[in-house]
């Protein structure tokens, strides 16, 4: 014990004794200080360097560190779609799914019965059946369940059932803009219509978060074309209708309306047939309408002009069929009268004098023969005989035995108006508008011939009842058989159209400039009280399209113009006093 | 041996180390602070894209529309033939530089009563 105490102090003693040695050995200090300085130019160097980063990280990289501070965050899983206004028209709202662990969960009866009290809809035999599989570690119960349901849930406190974050796709508008929007799976990928197409921009939120897909489509003008189009298949007992305004500038689709429709945020709620767009999926002959094609044709191929005569006495045979007038005069056309009297047998004659040829080429600079890309899916081909005979040439002369969409027909039309500018459209917003490089496909003075036709026809033709003052409408309707088998009118089914155009400048003899371009059809309407037994375009197709160009003329900020000798306007009656 | 060199480094190592110290703690702090303003701006962004998409519901065209029927039977859609250029109400005269503001206001606001009794109350 002794030993054990004095050991450490004689082992002291001895090396301060050698330590005396040391600091009294010159040499021995001289290298212990190189070594001290060495050493410290090491430690110098090393906080030298992180010095260095320092004013490197904070004061040389300070934009760099800033930036990633305020990174922005993706807030959902898939961006917004928004209208031309920016009215959002789908958006992610961020929502619980809840899903369990069938290993852990001790007794699924009690757990199904307790579950089934919140959400009686499912029941509790679908729980059950999927909490008693116990060979499963996962299995989802319920998807996107609101925040009070998630809360009752959290109540139960069932073990091995948990919430997960999740998020849903909403569209706050329901089936107003359906058929162009489409919808999205349970898990969020685009089912149809631009959340299909555009379904890997839509999930690329890293990529400018918060810039959501912008279309052309107006909000207003939607829902008056919606409204408009929902009580003329009601009133008319139509099977179904369709409905489009495209702007004839730039080739924007401005409403596009498809009914019966559906709800996308009610995934399995709906008919499967609602979700059929009749404006781009539908082919179908396109009847009376086509005549404008016809006329303009026969007009720019320099075999017609204004005074130009048809007879029109007779009706013409085709193979098996006869080809009549509705409400015929049976005596010599103009060509004007041909095309305001809606003449069949005139329309025939005039194609007849341009050929079979030239008609096949121009609908086929028309875009009739190839289906138009439009950014949605849904996008029916036309359908076109296999070889385009003089039979051919008669029935297209007036729209029958060639079937397109009514987008096709809507555009090549309103390539008619527009001077003879074809514009592509399209469902997305132009910021600067497209500038078509083809050369026009008829001329400004067909084009304006044309116009001044279809303004007869609302005057004084068929589609009097879409005349609305001050907005310059034109126009054209069209009926056509629908055929059944090997014959047409078979129950009298019929499609009605009304194709025309509103808001532009010129005289109200000559409009021009029109903006915008609309087609209104309707499958199958019946006649009722106050039609007198008709049910062709010009009574129902065409009102239906005169109170959509009242409401949405306004909306949509067009200007109304009226002639010096109208007097139209109460407001201009008002004396005027200028105050000084 | 020079013991103030020794001594400085020593005071210099303290300083530094607890200065490092202090910008460790600091950056915990900031990271911690960063961490609650980012749930804070995403809790944030979720209830305004909430409000937006409920926004966006109520401003649904046909609710307003339901609504404007219900409660504002004497409203109507406007028309056409009620837009016309101010010359036109004017007789095509012109209006001066320095008119009274106030003046043509009350002008309008007749001409309005006129159309009103015009219309029978339906502007």
């Amino acid at each position: 014990m002794k030993n054990f105490f004095q050991r450490p102090f004689s082992a002291l003693s001895q090396n301060l004794g050698l330590w005396k040695d040391v600091v009294h050995h010159g040499a021995l200090i001289e290298m212990a200080r190189q070594r001290v300085f060495v050493a410290g130019c090491f430690v110098a160097f090393a906080y030298l360097l992180i010095a260095g980063r320092l004013i490197d990280v904070m004061v040389l990289r300070t934009s760099t560190h800033t930036r990633a501070v305020n990174t922005e965050i993706p807030f959902a899983a898939r961006k917004d779609i928004v209208d031309r206004n920016g009215e959002v028209l789908a958006t992610q709202l961020i929502t619980a799914s809840l899903y369990a662990n069938p290993k852990v969960i001790l007794n699924p009866k009690e757990a199904a019965e307790k579950l089934a009290a919140v959400f009686p809809e499912i029941g509790k035999e679908t729980f059950y059946n999927r909490l008693a599989n116990n060979q499963k570690g996962f299995v989802w119960l319920v998807r996107h369940i609101p925040p009070k349901l998630q809360n009752a849930v959290h109540n139960l406190g069932i073990p091995g059932i948990f919430l997960q974050k999740d998020s849903k796709r909403i569209y706050p508008h329901g089936p107003l803009v359906a058929h162009v929007l489409g919808c999205c799976g349970v898990d969020g990928d685009g089912l149809s219509g631009i959340e299909n197409s555009f379904n890997t921009q839509l999930l690329d939120v890293r990529n400018n978060p918060n810039e959501p897909l912008r279309l052309s489509i107006d909000l207003r003008a939607q829902h008056i074309v919606f409204d408009a189009l929902m009580l003329g298949v009601q009133k008319f007992k139509a099977d179904g209708g369709n409905a489009m305004v495209m702007d004839l500038k730039t080739g924007e689709i401005i409403s596009m309306v498809s009914f019966p429709t559906f709800n996308p945020n009610l995934l399995n709620h709906n008919d499967p047939k609602a979700s059929f767009n009749r404006n781009t999926s539908a082919v179908n002959e396109p009847g009376s309408t086509f005549k404008i094609l016809n006329v303009a044709i026969a007009l720019e191929s320099g075999t017609a002009n204004l005074n130009s005569t048809y007879d029109a006495r007779t009706p013409v045979k085709i193979g098996r069929f006869t080809v009549d007038d509705f409400k015929g005069k049976y005596r010599i056309l103009s060509l004007s009268e041909a095309f305001i009297y809606s003449s069949n047998i005139a329309a025939i004659k005039m194609a007849l004098n341009f050929g079979i040829e030239t008609q096949r080429q121009y609908f086929k600079k028309m875009g009739l023969f190839d289906p138009i890309k439009l950014e949605i899916p849904e996008n029916g081909a036309p359908l076109i005989p296999a070889r385009w005979s003089q039979v051919t040439t008669m029935t297209a002369s007036y729209g029958y035995g060639v079937s397109v969409t009514p987008l096709q027909t809507l555009a090549a039309i309103g390539m008619v108006i527009n001077d003879g500018v074809m514009m592509k459209p399209t469902l997305l917003h132009q910021n600067t508008p497209q500038v078509s490089s083809q050369t026009p496909i008829i001329s400004y003075k067909t084009s304006a011939i044309v116009r001044s036709l279809m303004r007869r026809v609302i005057k004084e033709g068929t589609a009097k009842s879409a005349n609305i003052p001050g907005y310059g409408v034109i126009g054209k309707t069209g009926t056509a058989y629908q055929s059944k088998g090997k014959g047409y009118g078979v129950n009298k089914s019929r499609t009605t159209t009304f194709i025309g155009a509103f808001g532009g400048s010129g005289s109200d003899d000559a409009p021009e400039n029109l903006k915008y371009g609309l087609i209104v059809m309707l499958d199958n309407p019946k006649a009722i009280d106050g039609t007198y037994g008709y049910a062709t375009a010009g009574w129902n197709a065409a009102p239906i399209a005169g109170e959509m160009i009242k409401r949405m003329a306004p909306v949509l900020g067009v200007t109304p113009s009226f002639s010096e000798d109208e007097n139209l306007s109460p407001w201009v009656q008002t004396s005027a006093r200028i105050p000084q | 041996m020079n013991r103030t060199p020794v001594l400085l480094s020593a005071i210099g190592l303290i300083s530094a180390g607890f200065f490092v110290f202090q910008i460790k703690y600091g950056m915990m702090d900031l990271e911690q602070r960063h961490r609650v303003v980012k749930r804070n701006i995403q809790e944030t962004r979720e209830a305004l894209h909430v409000l937006k998409a409920e926004w966006s519901h109520l401003n649904d065209p046909r609710t307003l529309q339901t609504l404007c029927v219900k409660y504002l039977p004497d409203l109507v859609p406007l028309q056409g033939i009620q837009l016309v250029p101010l010359d036109r109400v004017l007789n095509g005269a012109k209006i001066p530089q320095n008119y009274d503001k106030k003046a043509l206001d009350d002008l309008l606001s007749d001409a309005t009563k006129e159309v009103a009794e015009h219309t029978g109350g339906a502007e």
